[in-house]
């Protein structure tokens, strides 16, 4: 393993981070807060990583497979302790908990540990939803984007160590410029949702977060109650439209504006979340009506926007679903098992894997009644291999286990079953908030400081889709034969 | 450069390998397993379908292409496919490979715009048919632009140490061992060095004799190993240069059909290829050079190799895959490019070179060549050329009224001047610079 090749991509990474940490230094100076401190660390981790990034200036970047997934995982350590240092400076929280809201901001889980986040600096408010909006289109393809302007081979493994969706198509041959374009396409998706949301009444600090929040489908909000605090239709709508778009397959943008193609928008795998988001939210509306008594329009607004939210995994609120009923919390779980469209923001299951998981077992099905058929599974006409297939199924058994595992943990912490259940899928699913003790209202920040840490640890599982992490576990990783 | 490649087979693949970097590149192919090897590892953009299908060029979003590459093993598909693409997205140059020799005697590069035909046969047998002119030579490049050549020898082992003095004639490789290297104008030569020599046809030919003794000066009789379409190809030159072909075949069919293309003046054997009864009975220690010619590298070693053994004079090896050529390079066999190989670099050397500068790599791409002929008209013209500080491993000349002269300080360029870098590859780049900044 060669480790020349590892710190020159973690500090190339490090540098840019700092660079954008600049811009909270830059929110601290509007806002004429205290950001000395902040300014100092942000220098320091800028000089530091520029210093090792000038010493190994004249080495060639060339990743192999195992340095590229151990790159991967130590870039999210770096991730959780710069992005930790912000907020461990400015608030009264452990560092643990600093790590755990600073990995929720990676990671676009959107769970935190502040209970009052009105009190906090805005320099602060803005730095959570900065890690959002870097974390959500994964600083990798940021940094294969850089990269490989700098190194014109060898960013290749990392692109596919870190990539969100099953598989990381191209548009263009060179991975760079498909890389830069997502980055236009998401940079063009918030600068769209946050003009809207200042139209609809937020003023432009708020605007900028909840565009960042929502196009990465993190969460965090700046106010306690989250989006209900705006208390305005066209606000909410809005963020249902922009979540549901910032969880579909980013190609599919990038077909259409770049190019003036929308055949991105007809895969099965768009046409299911779209059937499933809208059932679910009329199956919540429903209840919603039946049980609050709201008018059938307010309750279509907070299902509609409570299922794509839940869906998309951002985990905004703007009314306490967990207090509904049964039924309703029924609805909203199938909803958080969903998630959102592979190559997104979004995390969790990802419909694609439900698409390929219900044609495999239907075609089984079919072949007892049909033994000496030919029968394969399509996904929008192409057949798909059967390594393919087993590595899905694979993935749901990781999903399940690790969520079975996070559970029994929390459960064993004393916490209700509810809270358990919830919580697990909400971490490992990127999602956020979950029911009970973790619903919309509440927070984290009642474990202890080695309970957070165990809870990095599963949303960053999650966020790299399982593999990436428990390679690290295999035996033939560490052997060099 | 934006290429599109219609073809991921083994010339694809290398060439989209090397192409890659520095370039855009796209390929076409139906199958989806070599297009899985090819995403796997090198960044380009590859589409499944099939060549001639005007809908498979649609899927490509950037309709301007540079530069259309046909590298199927099919001619038909490759010169349907480059209508085809020409009709659907716009292309710049066209490049084609083509089986069949008989598609040379048709106008059909000029009705369809092809801008280069490469007849890989024709490119390997004609090599061969250069190293009978040249039989004590491992090697042989002409050039387009002039007479001189660069032509590789083994030293033989009876050879004193030498210090060639021509004036025409300058060394610019010298592979000892491992080694490889680009020395100086006057370097002292040793024992079973591999030497490159640069130089007119006349003065080169005076330091060969003198430097293999062990090669006889004609060749009269030949052995060709293998009677694949590639058998074919080198018997044929061979019979056209009077020389008495043999070729050993295991298959009958194929033996057949080579003695039908031949019209009977070869005589064909039908054997396995290892019996060492084969090589007494049929007197091929007798023959001057033997080829082996199979569409097998590790055949072509290991036939090589033990023909070496039994003291056959000249072995001649064709290889066909890259991977293998500086194996059997440095196994000190004799290779010559296969069709594969020489349309691999055929493309390359003619995507390299811009009109009047020409690029060409050899020593198994060791070491590169850049050429810059002047003009009438050129810029070039009366401006000074000025050679860098000169690093080790490179050398530049020019050739003047059919001299060859080490540039070795500033000289004004004049009309008909060519100029010329040898770089070992690593270095190749910095000449390029040079050659097209002079």
């Amino acid at each position: 393993m060669d480790f020349k090749n590892i710190f020159k991509i973690l500090s190339i990474v490090g540098t840019v981070l700092g660079i954008f940490f600049l811009l909270d230094v830059f929110v601290g100076f509007i806002y004429d807060e205290r950001y000395l401190k902040l300014l100092i660390f942000d220098a320091l981790f800028i000089s530091v990583n520029l210093l090792i990034w000038l010493l190994l200036a004249k080495h060639q970047i060339n990743l192999k497979i195992k340095e590229s997934v151990l790159t991967v995982n130590l870039l999210w350590i770096l991730l959780g302790i710069a992005g930790a240092i912000p907020l461990a400076l400015y608030s009264d929280i452990s560092f643990s908990s600093a790590v755990f809201e600073a990995i929720s901001g990676f990671t676009t889980t959107g769970a935190t540990v502040y209970g009052d986040l009105e009190s906090l600096p805005f320099m602060l408010l803005f730095h959570r939803s900065l890690t959002h909006w870097i974390g959500g289109m994964g600083i990798i393809v940021l940094g294969v984007g850089l990269l490989s302007i700098i190194n014109p081979t060898g960013s290749l493994s990392l692109f596919k160590a870190e990539s969100t969706g099953i598989s990381m198509e191209k548009l263009t041959p060179k991975i760079k410029h498909t890389a830069l374009s997502l980055w236009g396409v998401y940079v063009i998706l918030t600068i769209v949702d946050m003009t809207l949301l200042k139209l609809f009444g937020m003023n432009w600090f708020d605007a900028i977060n909840h565009a960042f929040s929502t196009i990465s489908t993190g969460g965090f909000s700046t106010k306690n109650n989250s989006i209900a605090y705006f208390n305005n239709d066209g606000v909410i709508w809005v963020t249902t439209i922009f979540m549901m778009l910032a969880a579909t397959n980013f190609l599919a943008h990038l077909k259409f504006f770049y190019y003036n193609d929308a055949s991105g928008y007809k895969s099965e795998e768009f046409k299911w979340f779209v059937i499933i988001f809208l059932f679910l939210g009329s199956m919540l509306t429903i209840v919603h009506v039946d049980v609050s008594g709201d008018t059938f329009y307010d309750a279509a607004k907070h299902s509609f926007f409570t299922i794509s939210s839940v869906m998309t995994t951002t985990g905004f609120a703007t009314v306490n679903y967990a207090s509904w009923s049964h039924t309703a919390i029924g609805v909203v779980f199938v909803a958080m098992l969903i998630g959102g469209n592979a190559g997104s923001t979004a995390g969790g299951m990802k419909v694609i894997r439900y698409v390929v998981i219900v044609k495999t077992i239907l075609s089984e099905l079919k072949r007892i009644i049909h033994p000496n058929a030919f029968i394969s599974v399509f996904v929008d006409g192409i057949k798909l291999k059967n390594t393919i297939i087993s590595s899905t199924f694979v993935f749901f058994f990781l999903y399940v286990l690790t969520t079975i595992i996070v559970t029994l943990y929390i459960y064993s912490k004393g916490l209700d079953a509810m809270t358990s259940i919830s919580g697990a899928i909400a971490i490992v699913g990127n999602i956020g908030p979950g029911f009970s003790l973790v619903g919309p209202e509440d927070n984290f920040n009642f474990f202890n400081d080695f309970d957070k840490i165990v809870l990095s640890i599963a949303m960053i599982i999650g966020r790299l889709e399982f593999y990436t992490v428990f390679v690290l576990f295999s035996a033939s990783f560490w052997k060099k034969f | 450069m934006d290429i599109l490649i219609a073809g991921a087979g083994t010339v694809g693949f290398n060439l989209a390998r090397t192409l890659s970097v520095g370039h855009n590149v796209i390929v076409i192919d139906r199958n989806v397993e070599a297009l899985e090897r090819l995403q796997e590892s090198l960044d380009i953009l590859t589409i499944r379908g099939d060549i001639e299908d005007p809908s498979t060029y649609k899927k490509i979003i950037d309709k301007n292409i540079d530069l259309f590459i046909a590298v199927t093993d099919t001619d038909e598909a490759n010169i349907i496919s480059i209508i085809i693409a020409n009709d659907t997205i716009k292309i710049k140059r066209k490049f084609i490979r083509l089986k069949n020799k008989f598609f040379a005697k048709t106008s059909i590069k000029e009705k369809i715009g092809i801008d280069k035909t490469i007849f890989p046969l024709r490119i390997t047998s004609q090599t061969i048919g250069t190293l009978i002119q040249y039989p004590k030579s491992n090697n042989v490049k002409s050039f387009k632009y002039t007479d001189f050549k660069l032509i590789s020898v083994r030293v033989s082992n009876n050879v004193k140490p030498f210090t060639p003095n021509y004036e025409n004639v300058a060394i610019v490789g010298v592979e000892r061992g491992k080694f490889f290297y680009i020395p100086k104008k006057n370097e002292t030569i040793y024992p079973n060095d591999l030497v490159y020599l640069f130089g007119t046809d006349e003065d080169v030919r005076k330091i060969l004799s003198i430097l293999d003794t062990d090669t006889p000066t004609k060749i009269q009789r030949c052995v060709v190993y293998g009677a694949s379409a590639l058998g074919i190809a080198i018997a044929t030159i061979l019979i056209e240069n009077d020389i008495e072909v043999k070729i050993i075949e295991k298959d009958i069919k194929l033996c057949e059909l080579a003695e039908e293309k031949l019209g009977g003046v070869a005589t064909i054997i039908n054997s396995i290829y290892s019996s060492k009864t084969l090589y007494e009975e049929e007197g091929l220690s007798h023959a001057d050079m033997i080829i082996v010619a199979t569409a097998n590298d590790e055949y072509n070693i290991v036939k090589s190799m033990e023909l070496k053994e039994h003291g056959a004079n000249k072995v001649v090896a064709i290889n066909n895959e890259i991977e293998y050529y500086n194996l059997m390079h440095s196994l000190g066999i004799i290779v010559v490019r296969g069709p594969k190989m020489s349309a691999y670099n055929a493309i390359l050397e003619n995507i390299n070179s811009h009109g009047v500068i020409t690029e060409r790599i050899y020593c198994g791409g060791k070491a590169t060549i850049y050429m810059h002929k002047i003009f009438e008209g050129s810029k070039y013209i009366e401006k000074f050329a000025k050679p860098f500080h000169l690093l080790d491993n490179m050398s530049l000349y020019i050739i003047r009224d059919e001299k060859l002269i080490a540039l070795n300080e500033k000289i004004v360029i004049l009309e008909k001047d060519t100029i010329i870098s040898f770089s070992v590859t690593e270095l190749a780049p910095k000449a390029k610079v040079w050659m097209y900044g002079l």
